[in-house]
């Protein structure tokens, strides 16, 4: 049973040797490093992250996004006609992120994470997976818009601009991409503009995850079927769901279940995580399946967050090792 | 103000009370003593000095904006769930997680059976209706913003966990009430999720009826 990560990693631990990034941003704010030293911290963090997750036994890694302030953040930066707005509460976290202003034509070379990825992929000797912030979560979470007259306009726009970054992704060597996309699970009267959203995102090339947390999703999850996409995510574990009994809507695709709670320390067992999985195996064939953290481990102070890591892979051995016949 | 025809202006036939949901910016001394505080540089009876002065200039604000209905300011307050949950047993303080950009705070785990040793915002609220002849309100956090923004490790699921929470709102509620105060605040982020905690106490909510909400901005503890 493979194991994968979902989003953000935690940038920094409890310790103070665990706190280099945090110290460099502040010596950075006040001129006390460069711009260039200042990416030197964030290259190494990126490393030590990658070696973290890859040291836990997860079969299909991501950088930990140790760059990113918030999930909107990198393509709120580079993406002309758009501008980072005011802080807000991230859904129902006490953690905030910039919301997006949109202030004319969306516009993008396609190129915004490719740097990260690339030095990413130096890095990783496990598989690599790369991310995105999926278009109707930046479309929903805009404060003001003085360009579209419409959020169906505001969000395919926004699709088209994906579309560019996953291409460039897929031309700097990236297979698998993660389309964080919690607004299709917060709002779920917007199913089908998001659907028409991820048509433009579709491409042969690459395998593409649609990444649902916070929420259960019980109120859309025969629509997510129909998505043009590869691998659904869903969260399974920290609210109550019907998923269980309807997973075989996902007949032709990945399922990437999300059975360690990222937003929780209390830590689950192997068992529970082999007993997640068994539920969903009724439903889903082994080979289909996928067990991850319901989402960012960032919500997690970083030791528990490798403690999530080796309860997740624990279950997942547990499963594979009942499974084996002696 | 000049009314056409010379008639007197309308008024309404009760007066229309005007009041605050939240809570104030600190003055720059108190976010001064509060950093120097938390790195052992100011005794906490200097700290409490500076929050009663604090509270004192916020009542004399409002008091003299002309709001009916006032609140302390909450000058003596980090934020609206750390402060309950260094006071309710069953609460630790956990790792670091960032909330924005470069800043941290240690989130609150419910470690155990949450329990109340103590009124935890009557010497505040007894304090600030000192101050002034006009009503202050007790300010609470509901239970569900209390959950969502702790880790919880003793309950097995969210229900038990937010219904033992509001029974320690509740309690302290009771002891507002007890102290004189006519209005009691309960602050929560999640409408949804109250609308369907008061629906099991009360019955549906009047339409139009929205609970406080607050949009802090990101705390670096």
């Amino acid at each position: 049973m493979k194991t994968t990560v979902i989003g953000a990693y935690p940038k920094i631990g409890d310790e103070l040797p665990a706190q280099e990034l945090r110290r460099a941003l502040h010596r950075h704010d006040r001129g006390e490093i460069s711009d260039a030293e200042l990416d030197k911290v964030y290259d190494e963090v990126t490393r030590s992250t990658i070696g973290e997750i890859e040291a836990a036994g997860v079969d299909v890694v991501n950088d930990g996004q140790i760059r990113w302030d918030d999930l909107l953040a990198p393509f709120a930066r580079t993406w002309s006609g758009v501008e980072a707005g005011p802080l807000e509460r991230f859904y129902d976290n006490n953690t905030y992120y910039r919301q997006p202003v949109i202030t004319g034509p969306i516009v993008t070379d396609g190129k915004s994470l490719v740097r990260d990825y690339t030095f990413a992929r130096g890095v990783a000797k496990a598989q690599l997976k790369a991310a995105v912030p999926g278009p109707l979560t930046f479309a929903t979470l805009a404060s003001r818009d003085d360009h579209f007259s419409s959020l169906e306009d505001r969000v395919l726009a926004i699709a088209d601009a994906t579309a560019r970054e996953i291409r460039g992704l897929s031309d700097a060597g990236a297979r698998m991409v993660d389309i964080e996309d919690p607004a299709v699970v917060a709002s779920p009267r917007h199913i089908e503009l998001a659907r028409e959203a991820y048509s433009r995102l579709a491409d042969a090339a690459h395998a593409l995850a649609l990444v649902t947390y916070f929420f259960p999703p019980d109120a859309v999850l025969e629509s997510l079927a129909s998505f043009p996409v590869a691998a659904i995510a869903i969260d399974v574990r920290s609210r109550d769901t019907t998923a269980f009994e309807r997973l075989d809507a996902f007949r032709n695709k990945y399922v990437l279940l999300g059975v360690v709670d990222a937003r929780n320390t209390r830590l689950e067992t192997a068992e529970e995580v082999a007993g997640y999985a068994e539920r969903a195996l009724k439903l889903v064939p082994e080979d289909h399946l996928r067990l991850a953290p319901t989402t960012s481990l960032e919500y997690l102070p970083r030791d528990v967050a490798r403690a999530k890591l080796t309860a997740l892979v624990e279950g997942a051995r547990l499963l594979t090792g009942e499974k084996v016949p002696a | 103000m000049t009314v056409e025809g010379g008639r007197t202006p309308l008024k309404p036939p009760t007066p229309l009370m005007t009041t605050t949901v939240g809570s104030f910016g600190k003055p720059e001394y108190l976010t001064k003593a509060r950093g120097q505080h938390a790195r052992g540089k100011l005794g906490a009876t200097e700290l409490e000095d500076l929050e009663r002065k604090a509270t004192a200039e916020w009542i004399r604000r409002q008091e003299d904006i002309g709001l009916d209905v006032l609140v302390d300011g909450e000058m003596y307050r980090g934020d609206m769930v750390a402060y309950f949950a260094e006071r309710l047993e069953g609460f630790k303080l956990g790792g670091l997680v960032r909330s924005y950009g470069n800043r941290y705070y240690h989130k609150p785990v419910i470690a155990g059976k949450v329990q109340r040793p103590q009124p935890m915002t009557v010497s505040w609220f007894e304090y600030a209706q000192s101050l002034t002849t006009k009503p202050v309100k007790g300010m609470l956090t509901g239970p569900y913003t209390l959950l969502d923004w702790s880790y919880n490790e003793a309950y097995p699921t969210r229900r038990d966990a937010v219904l033992a929470l509001a029974e320690v709102v509740r309690d302290e509620a009771r002891d507002l009430e007890r102290a004189g105060a006519k209005y009691i605040q309960i602050r929560a982020l999640r409408e949804d999720d109250l609308a369907h905690l008061l629906r099991g106490l009360c019955g549906d909510l009047p339409a139009g009826a929205r609970p406080a909400r607050r949009s802090a901005g990101p705390r670096d503890g």
